[in-house]
């Protein structure tokens, strides 16, 4: 009777640090709450977004346990990473058709030649008349 | 550097846009064909130069290189730096079209300074080689103090909220100002050994 009572009371302190992550669409975005087991929520916690084993979106959670990110894929992996081995993986997928902004400077800076050359060309065209 | 969009009052952004407006027209009404290449060149420059990020502290700040633009350019770098400012504004949010004149105005006016210095420093001196060093330092080190103290002045006009912020902008700038300063050094060092020409 004393082993049983002491197996579960080890049960209930192990529960007590377990991470607890949820995941729901809101929109575009994707809103990611953990908390620790008691209510306690996990406060500036890593969050990753896992896709094919690479981090394709990193940010920490706020006050409440919350982070909002948008969505980048119809299906990810959220990693919430509580400190002192406490992690949580968990699947999200999504039907919703994603749409990624065109954020590459690479190409907007090329563009930007592109169109120095055009417009100082131009006025060379102009001048030279 | 870039004053954004919708922080300042009308009274600052009309006439800024209108002598802005004024200058580049006279500029391109005597633009000599011949420049136009050398123009074009330094204006990509400029664009790239914005996006050299150097780590101070908790922030980042970005080169302008508008010295070593009006150095080679002289009045002329308002052109090359009126289109790198306008393609700033259009591809990467920094400024503001609205805001394009007081921008210009801003940065590009002091960089004539450049010009002077390198002049002067091919002046005969007793200390040469020192005084040459001291010049092309301030090739680089001058136009940014300027800019940035018009960048104060125009805070301050535009509200006596701003007031902080106007020392802490002409604070950030400065170590910017010694490294573009050093920049300047080296690279008119190194141009007037291989090709003192393109000073010229």
């Amino acid at each position: 009777m004393i082993r049983l009572i002491l197996i579960l009371l080890c049960g209930v302190s192990l529960q007590a640090h377990s991470l607890k992550v949820f995941a729901s669409q809101d929109g575009d975005f994707v809103v990611i709450k953990s908390y620790f087991y008691g209510n306690s929520p996990c406060r500036n916690c890593n969050v990753d977004i896992i896709k094919d084993d690479k981090i394709i979106q990193n940010a920490k959670t706020d006050e409440n346990g919350v982070a909002r990110l948008k969505l980048m894929a119809n299906e990810f992996d959220i990693l919430v990473d509580g400190s002192l081995a406490h992690e949580k993986r968990i699947s999200f997928s999504t039907d919703t058709k994603i749409t990624i902004e065109d954020d590459n400077q690479i190409s907007k800076i090329i563009y930007s030649l592109i169109a120095i050359i055009l417009i100082f060309g131009i006025l060379y065209l102009i001048k030279r008349k | 550097m870039h004053i954004s969009e919708g922080v300042l009052k009308p009274e600052i952004i009309i006439p800024a846009a209108v002598v802005a407006g004024v200058w580049v027209a006279y500029l391109l009404y005597r633009l000599n064909f011949k420049d136009i290449p050398k123009i074009a060149c330094m204006s990509a420059i400029f664009f790239i130069a914005s996006f050299i990020h150097i780590p101070l502290g908790p922030t980042s700040i970005h080169l302008i290189l508008g010295g070593l633009v009006g150095a080679f350019l002289g009045v002329n770098a308002i052109l090359a730096i009126c289109v790198g400012l306008l393609l700033q504004a259009l591809f990467f949010g920094y400024g503001g079209i609205s805001v394009l004149g007081v921008n210009l105005l801003m940065i590009a006016v002091p960089t004539i300074f450049a010009r002077y210095f390198v002049k002067i420093s091919f002046k005969e001196r007793k200390y040469q080689k020192i005084y040459q060093y001291i010049c092309w330092f301030l090739v680089g080190f001058i136009p940014l103090l300027c800019s940035s103290l018009i960048l104060s002045g125009v805070l301050v006009l535009n509200g006596k909220e701003f007031l902080a912020i106007s020392g802490l902008a002409l604070a950030a700038n400065f170590p910017l100002m010694i490294i573009e300063g050093i920049i300047s050094l080296f690279a008119i060092s190194f141009i007037n050994r291989v090709n003192k020409e393109l000073l010229n």
